[in-house]
């Protein structure tokens, strides 16, 4: 695996956790103002 | 609107027409012309990616999704950011290295001439009928709220563009969407403000989310399935995956915005970190929606916010409207009484608190029973423009509560995000049509002059033919819905082959062409049935074209297959 791809996978993950986190946020803001 | 918002208007729209033609005029090749020469940063990708996604009704349907639905529909944007990564890791290297004009050109490559036309005239036929309807959708609110001539509003929206689309093609497109999109998101976040602003003395930005969240408007997670459902987490991460795969990975008016890109790099960080704000920006948006529900609740509430519908029916029904507006005016009282109410106990904690808010649910539940028989009334009436309220409720508010300047400068707002995602498509249906069809059946190839002329022709004819259709629109009804449709209803095949094409080399083309084909009926066959949300469609058509292709192996030996 040449080292550019090895960034991008990092990248890749990063957006994946990012969509977690994000979707965490969104339950959490039901859960208190809905 | 007053003269400031007029100048106001005509001004930011010049601004952009003009900075079209300047940024884009020199063009002395058609790859320049449909590709940009492959010269964009990834912000430029990036601005145009949301620009081509988000049009006016984006702008002005989803403040009234929440405000009547609640703001659930973020969920449909779930499966956008996992789409973006399987884009980047598959679809774009593939797309750069064969430096491709149009997305079908690879699936010649790969599988055959038949296959390629087919799928390209798939998304011609489609896009072709829904860039018209997505400058009518725009037009006739428009014309209904600023009460201009439809024919006239519709060549405003679809006509304007074309002067800089068809002098400047992609880099013209590309630098606009850029100018277009920072006016917009810059707009709308002012106006977002000016709502919290404009509440009533006292109340901030807390109460109003208070009281949008005891109304069921921020509902923004729900977790129970059901496959009719639109909007829930499932369907939004499933079936939302699966729509922006299709949508960004094998429709041309997304493909053709980042393969304009310097390279590899800027298109992959364009796409992703579109993944990345999508969802908060959609959120945002849907906030706004859900905040006006709140400012609504606070202040009085017309009865139905598509005015001019209404104002029909009290012509042609007074009696009707009277009692209608009786009843309305009291429950209107009630309602804001009580909104006030529940503020004032939840900063005192008050035991009847809990009370309070279980009677202005039960008003709340009133004032919608009313909406929906006033709305009954409207559609059983001979009125004949566009009857429903939900795409009003934000310009509603703007027309009646924003300042002077701001008023036309939202007004520009729907013009810039019509002409940002219209002006993507023609050039991406200009593309398909000249390299994919045009060209193919041509015997001899043009020099590059030539096919830059060709290029320009075919974005005028796509031009005129969308405004066309939007003409039509009027006298179409209820087949414009079936135009919306349209798109769930080719992008799974569609998909499907794409997804064949990179992931099963076994398959050849022949092979490929029948199973799309009877994925198409497939799909048509389950549409006609209802038996799913349309997010499920593009799920169930790309699985329907490898599952044929899969059953056509045990029956047929394909050939060399290229990879």
């Amino acid at each position: 695996m040449n080292k550019q791809l090895k960034n991008w996978n990092t990248w890749y993950i990063l957006l994946a956790v990012a969509l977690v986190f994000q979707i965490v946020f969104y339950y959490l803001f039901t859960k208190i103002w809905a | 609107m007053s003269n400031i918002d007029w100048i106001v208007l005509i001004f930011t729209l010049v601004v952009v027409v003009v900075y079209g033609v300047f940024i884009g005029r020199g063009q002395k090749s058609n790859e320049s012309y449909l590709k940009a020469d492959n010269k964009m940063p990834w912000y430029i990708v990036l601005l145009g990616i949301m620009a081509t996604q988000a049009s006016a009704i984006t702008f002005l349907s989803a403040p009234g999704q929440a405000y009547t639905d609640g703001m659930r529909f973020v969920q449909y944007y779930f499966g956008l950011p996992l789409a973006m990564i399987v884009i980047c890791i598959t679809f774009i290297p593939i797309f750069q290295r064969l430096n491709v004009y149009t997305a079908y050109e690879y699936l010649e490559n790969r599988f055959d001439k038949k296959t390629r036309v087919l799928t390209s005239l798939l998304f011609l036929f489609s896009r072709g009928l829904s860039t018209g309807i997505s400058i009518y959708a725009p037009s006739i609110i428009l014309s209904s709220v600023l009460n201009w001539n439809i024919y006239l509003t519709n060549v405003l929206t679809g006509g304007i563009l074309l002067i800089y689309t068809y002098v400047g093609g992609a880099k013209a497109i590309a630098h606009t969407q850029k100018l277009q999109f920072l006016i917009i998101l810059g707009t709308m976040a002012f106006a977002g403000y000016l709502l919290i602003q404009n509440m009533p003395n006292g109340i901030g930005f807390k109460d109003a989310l208070y009281l949008a969240g005891k109304s069921g408007k921020l509902n923004v997670i729900t977790t129970e399935f059901d496959w009719k459902d639109k909007y829930n987490i499932w369907s939004g991460l499933i079936g939302g995956f699966f729509l922006a795969l299709s949508y960004f990975g094998t429709d041309q008016s997304q493909v053709g915005r980042y393969i304009t890109a310097k390279d590899n790099t800027n298109a992959k960080m364009g796409l992703l970190l579109n993944g990345l704000v999508k969802i908060p920006m959609q959120f945002a948006i849907l906030l706004i929606g859900a905040l006006l529900f709140a400012f609504f609740s606070l202040k009085p509430a017309p009865i139905y916010f598509n005015e001019r519908s209404y104002q029909y029916l009290k012509e042609t029904k007074p009696e009707q409207a009277a009692a209608f507006e009786k009843e309305h005016n009291a429950l209107q009282l009630k309602f804001n009484a009580e909104s006030r109410a529940i503020l004032k106990l939840k900063e005192n904690k008050s035991q009847s608190l809990n009370n309070t808010i279980d009677d202005f649910k039960n008003t709340q539940m009133q004032v919608k029973e009313l909406h929906g028989k006033v709305e009954e009334a409207i559609n059983n009436s001979n009125y004949n423009a566009e009857k429903t309220d939900t795409n009003y409720i934000f310009l509603y508010f703007v027309k009646n509560t924003l300042p002077v300047g701001m008023i036309g400068l939202l007004f520009a707002v729907i013009f810039l995000a019509s002409w940002g995602s219209i002006s993507a498509a023609l050039n991406s249906l200009a593309a398909c049509s000249l390299k994919d069809v045009h060209l193919i059946f041509k015997k001899e190839t043009p020099d590059d002059e030539t096919e830059l002329k060709y290029s320009r022709l075919h974005t005028l004819a796509w031009g005129i033919f969308s405004i066309a259709v939007a003409m039509f629109a009027t006298q179409m009804g209820s087949l414009i819905e079936a135009v919306n449709v349209l798109g769930s209803l080719f992008y799974g095949p569609i998909l499907g082959i794409f997804l064949v094409a990179f992931y099963y080399k076994k398959i050849d083309g022949p092979n490929v062409f029948i199973s799309a084909i009877l994925s198409e009926i497939a799909i048509i066959a389950v549409y006609k049935f209802d038996i799913v949300s349309f997010l499920w469609l593009n799920v169930i058509g790309a699985a329907a074209v490898i599952i044929f292709s899969a059953i056509g192996l045990l029956f047929y030996k394909p050939k060399a297959v290229n990879s």
